[in-house]
C-alpha cells in the first residue's frame, strides 16, 4: 500500500495519518501483553517498571516470581502466599482441558460431516443449535448448568467440568472442520469407496488426513477455551477442581502478586505458539486443497 | 450425486431391475439417514447438555410453586377477600395455620393449587410432643395402612442394602434419605434421616407404630422448617419486611392454640394488620409468576393488580440495563473506529508484512482473558505504566488520572479485548474488495474522500455488520471483565445476574434477568443470521 507518485501534499498527510492510527491501534492491541513480561522479572514486589529496571540494571531482575510459581517457597524475601496451589491448577486445566478437547474434536467431527453432506434436514437449525453456546453469555450458560448439573450431582465433579467444557469446545471444531469440508472433493471418498474400502477404514485413509488442519485448528480452539474457562468453574466446580484461571481469578481478586505475572508470561508464550500453530496449520491446509492465497 | 437426474421417465430401470425412481428415493432416504446418524449424537449432547440446562433456567424465572406448597390454604381462601380492608378471621385462621401446622403435607392431595378448605382435617392439630398417631391417622388415614409406608420403605431398604465402599454406601443412604423427603415433601433438598433409620428397623407388614409416626412428624416439621424460611425469603421480594415478620410471628404463635387467630396474630405482630403484607400475598397466588420479570425492569404489582414502578430507593435494574446497553454501545462503536483502518491496513498490505501484522492481531485474541486483564490493571492502575509515563510527561503527580475501578476502565479493557472480533470480519470483506475499484472511481473524477465513501465504504457494509453485531453481542453479556476492573460504576447486567446467582440467591430474579438477556442476544443472533449466515462464521 504505498502512495502513488501523483499524490497531493494533503493525501500524503492523510496517508502519514492513517498509518500512525493504525500503528497505534496495533500497539494498543499489543502492549499490555508486552509490558506483562519485564514485570514478571522485576525483583520488587510492585507491579510497576522500577527505575533500577528502566536502567537495565542485572540486580534488577529475578526469577523468584517463577520460583514460587511452580511452588518453590525457599527465597527469605517472599511476603506474599506461596503453595503448590498453580502446579495444581495448571495439572487441572491440563488434564479437564485435554479431555474436554478429545471429547468436543470427536462429537464435532461427527457432526461437521453429517452437515456438510448434500442432503440433511434441518440442517439451518441444527447449526444454529451447534453455534449457540458460542453466542449464549457464560454467564446464562454457568447458571443454568449449575441447577441443571445439580439435579444429576455432577457440580464439584470433574466429570462436570469436562462435559460443560466440551460443550464450549464444540462450536468451535464444528466451525472449523466445516470450513475444511467445503473445500473437500467428494469424490475422493466415491474413489475409495468404488475401490472397496469400508466407510470407517475410508474416513481415516481418505478424508481424515485431509481435513486434519481442520481438526487440528479446532481442537486448539476447544483446548485454549477449556483452557481459559473461569465463569463455569467458579459456578459448578468445587473445591477440589482448583484450575489455573480460577486461581488467577482469586489472584486477581485479592492482591495481584508479580508471581500472577509469571504466569501470565507462561500463558503469552503459550498462546503465541498456538497462534503460530494454528496459522500455520491453515495455509497448509489452504495448500493441501489447492485454495491459492491471497 | 447422480440426484439431479430424478426427472427420467418412468421405464427407466437400474441394473438390478428396479425402476430408477425407487433406487433413488431410497438411496435419498439412505442418505438422509446417514447424514442424520452422523449429527444425532453431538446434537443430543447439546440438547441435554445445553439447551435443556438454558430451558430449565428459564422456566425457573415463573417459577412461585414454592410459596404455594407453604400457603395453600392462605391462597385457596384468599380468593374470597375484597382486597378492601383487613381480611376477616377466616383468612387469620388459614394463615395461621399454614404457618404453624403440618397438615398439607399429609393430606397428600392437598399440595399446592388443589386444595379444599372445607376438609375439617386443616383444623386438627397434632400434639407437639406426642403422641403422634392418633392426630394424623385422624388427618389423613391413609396412614394407618401398612402400604401407604412400603414406598418409602423400598427407598430406606435398597439403600441399606447397597455394597461398594464406604463412602459409596454413605452416598447412598444420603441419598435416600433425600428421597424420601421428596417423596413427602415439595423439597427435593431437605433430609428425612430419622425417616431412614426408623424405617430400617420396620419389618414392613406390621401395623405402623407410633415410632413411625413421631419419625414422620419430626422430618416433616424440619422439612417445613426449611420451606418456611425459604418461602419467607420469596415473600420478602414482593413486600420487604415480610421475613422478619413470619420469623417473629414464629415463635410467638407457637403459645397460641385457639382462636380467635385474627387478633392473636396482630398482638403477636401489629405488621398483621398492615394490609399491605395481605396485598403482597396476593402477587404470589398462582404458580407462575411475573413478578420476578417485573423485579428485573424496577417495576411491581400494586394493590389493584397494576404494574406500578418500585419504589425509588429499589430501582437498580432498570439503570443497570441501560449502562449495560450504553457500555456495549460505546465498546461497540469504539471498536468500529479502531478496526476499520487498521482492517483496511492489513487488507491492502503485501502478504508478508500483513502476516506479520496479523499476528499481533490474534495474539490477544488467543491469549487467556485474565491475563489480558492482569495486563490491564498493570497499565492502568494508579501507580500503573500509563500514569507513570504520563506523570514523566509532565503530569504532576499528585493528578494521576483514575483509570481503574471506572467506567472508563470497562470500557478500555473491553474494546481492546473485542476489538480482533471487530477486526477480522471487516477485514475478511476488505480482502475480496479489487483495488481497482477505487482507482477507476478517482479515475472518473471523485476526489479521494468521495469515492470511499460511495464506492469503498459501501462494500465493507457486510463486514461491518457481521463485526457490530458480533462485538455487540459478546459485550452485553460481559461478565468477568466489569466484575474485575469495573468497580462500582462499571457493574453491568451479568453481574447483577452472578450476584442473584451466587450472593442473594435470588435465583428466581437472575433467571428473569438472564432470560431478557438471552431475549435480546438471540434477536441479534437472528440479525446476523441474516445479515452473514451463521453457517458463514470462520475463526482466525
Amino acid at each position: 500500500m504505498a502512495l502513488p507518485v501523483y499524490a497531493t501534499p494533503a493525501q500524503r498527510l492523510w496517508h502519514y495519518i492513517y498509518l500512525v492510527i493504525c500503528t497505534l491501534v496495533l500497539f494498543f492491541l499489543v502492549m499490555p501483553l508486552v509490558a506483562v513480561i519485564p514485570i514478571s522479572f522485576s525483583v520488587s514486589p510492585f507491579l510497576q517498571f522500577t527505575p533500577e529496571m528502566l536502567r537495565l540494571d542485572p540486580e534488577a531482575f529475578s526469577l523468584r516470581w517463577y520460583r514460587i510459581m511452580i511452588g518453590d517457597c525457599s527465597d527469605p524475601g517472599i511476603t506474599t502466599v506461596c503453595s503448590d496451589n498453580w502446579k495444581i491448577g495448571a495439572k487441572n486445566s491440563l488434564f479437564i482441558g485435554v479431555i474436554a478437547t478429545l471429547l468436543a474434536t470427536t462429537l464435532g467431527i461427527l457432526a461437521a460431516l453429517g452437515l456438510s453432506r448434500p442432503i440433511m434436514p434441518f440442517r439451518k437449525l441444527i447449526i444454529a443449535i451447534m453455534i449457540s453456546p458460542l453466542i449464549v453469555p457464560l454467564i446464562i450458560t454457568a447458571s443454568g448448568m449449575f441447577f441443571f448439573f445439580a439435579k444429576f450431582n455432577l457440580v464439584s465433579t470433574y466429570t462436570g467440568l469436562i462435559l460443560a467444557h466440551t460443550v464450549l469446545g464444540l462450536p468451535f471444531v464444528v466451525i472449523t472442520v466445516t470450513a475444511t469440508l467445503v473445500g473437500f472433493d467428494v469424490n475422493l471418498t466415491k474413489a475409495a469407496a468404488s475401490l472397496g474400502g469400508g466407510p470407517i477404514r475410508n474416513f481415516f485413509k481418505v478424508q481424515m488426513p485431509l481435513i486434519l488442519p481442520g481438526v487440528i485448528s479446532g481442537a486448539l480452539f476447544a483446548f485454549i477455551t477449556s483452557f481459559d474457562e473461569v465463569v463455569i468453574v467458579l459456578f459448578i466446580g468445587g473445591p477440589d477442581q482448583v484450575t489455573l484461571p480460577r486461581q488467577m481469578w482469586s489472584g486477581i481478586r485479592q492482591e495481584i502478586s508479580p508471581t500472577i505475572l509469571s504466569v501470565a508470561t507462561i500463558l503469552v508464550i503459550l498462546s503465541i505458539c498456538l497462534l503460530t500453530t494454528v496459522e500455520l496449520l491453515r495455509r497448509r491446509s489452504e495448500r493441501l486443497r489447492g485454495i491459492r492465497p491471497t | 450425486m447422480a440426484a439431479n437426474n430424478a426427472t427420467s421417465v418412468e421405464p427407466l430401470l437400474t441394473a438390478d431391475g428396479t425402476p430408477l425412481k425407487t433406487s433413488l428415493q431410497r438411496s435419498l432416504r439412505r442418505s438422509k439417514l446417514r447424514a442424520t446418524a452422523l449429527v444425532l449424537p453431538p446434537l443430543l449432547f447439546l440438547i441435554g447438555l445445553f439447551v435443556l440446562p438454558i430451558g430449565n433456567l428459564l422456566t425457573r424465572s415463573t417459577d412461585d410453586t414454592l410459596i404455594n406448597h407453604q400457603l395453600p390454604l392462605t391462597f385457596a381462601m384468599l380468593g374470597q377477600w375484597d382486597r378492601q380492608e383487613l381480611p376477616d378471621e377466616s383468612l387469620f385462621e388459614a394463615i395461621f395455620l399454614d404457618l404453624t401446622s403440618l397438615n398439607k403435607y399429609l393430606i397428600k392431595d392437598n399440595f399446592a393449587t388443589a386444595v379444599d378448605p372445607d376438609d375439617p382435617a386443616w383444623k386438627i392439630q397434632i400434639p407437639k410432643k406426642g403422641p403422634y398417631r392418633d392426630a394424623m391417622i385422624e388427618i389423613a388415614p391413609h396412614w394407618k395402612d401398612a402400604k401407604t409406608w412400603l414406598l418409602i420403605y423400598e427407598i430406606a431398604i435398597t439403600a441399606a442394602e447397597a455394597t461398594g465402599t464406604e463412602r459409596e454406601i454413605k452416598h447412598q443412604q444420603k441419598r435416600a434419605q433425600f428421597k424420601i423427603c421428596s417423596m413427602l415433601t415439595p423439597l427435593t433438598n431437605a433430609t428425612c434421616s430419622k425417616l431412614y433409620k426408623v424405617l430400617n428397623e420396620w419389618d414392613g407388614v406390621s401395623e405402623p407404630d407410633e415410632a413411625l409416626f413421631e419419625a414422620l412428624y419430626k422430618d416433616l416439621a424440619s422439612a417445613n422448617k426449611y420451606l418456611l424460611g425459604k418461602s419467607s425469603t420469596r415473600m420478602n421480594y414482593e413486600k420487604p419486611g415480610f421475613k422478619s415478620l413470619i420469623k417473629k410471628s414464629g415463635r410467638k404463635l407457637k403459645k397460641v392454640n385457639e382462636p380467635p387467630y385474627k387478633e392473636a396474630m396482630i398482638k403477636a405482630d401489629k405488621r398483621w394488620g398492615d394490609i399491605g403484607f395481605w396485598h403482597a400475598l396476593l402477587a404470589m397466588q398462582k404458580p407462575q409468576t411475573s413478578g420476578y420479570y417485573l423485579n428485573a425492569v424496577d417495576r411491581k404489582w400494586d394493590e389493584n393488580r397494576e404494574v406500578v414502578m418500585q419504589p425509588e430507593e429499589r430501582q437498580v435494574y432498570v439503570m443497570l440495563w441501560w449502562r449495560t446497553f450504553l457500555v456495549s454501545l460505546i465498546v461497540t462503536v469504539g471498536c468500529l473506529l479502531l478496526a476499520y483502518p487498521v482492517a483496511h491496513l492489513l487488507a491492502t498490505l503485501p502478504l508478508k508484512y500483513s502476516n506479520l501484522l496479523m499476528i499481533c492481531v490474534l495474539m490477544p485474541f488467543w491469549t487467556s482473558l485474565l491475563v489480558r486483564i492482569v495486563a490491564w490493571m498493570i497499565m492502568l492502575q494508579q501507580e500503573g505504566v500509563v500514569n507513570d509515563t504520563l506523570v514523566m510527561l509532565g503530569l504532576p503527580d499528585e493528578h494521576r488520572l483514575p483509570m481503574m475501578y471506572n467506567f472508563t476502565g470497562t470500557i478500555i479493557v473491553m474494546i481492546q479485548i473485542l476489538l480482533p472480533f471487530m477486526i477480522l470480519p471487516i477485514y475478511s470483506v476488505m480482502k475480496t474488495i479489487p483495488p481497482s475499484y477505487m482507482k477507476a472511481a478517482q479515475n472518473l473524477g471523485a476526489p479521494p474522500s468521495l469515492a470511499f465513501l460511495r464506492v469503498y465504504m459501501p462494500q465493507t457494509l457486510p463486514g461491518i455488520g457481521a463485526g457490530v453485531i458480533l462485538v455487540f453481542i459478546v459485550a452485553i453479556g460481559y461478565y468477568i471483565t466489569p466484575e474485575l476492573v469495573g468497580g462500582k460504576d462499571g457493574r453491568l447486567i451479568g453481574n447483577m445476574v452472578a450476584y442473584h446467582m451466587q450472593k442473594s440467591l435470588n435465583w428466581g430474579l437472575a433467571a428473569a434477568m438472564g432470560s431478557i438477556l438471552l431475549a435480546g442476544i438471540l434477536i441479534l443472533y437472528w440479525i446476523y443470521d441474516k445479515i452473514v449466515g451463521i453457517d458463514n462464521m470462520k475463526l482466525g
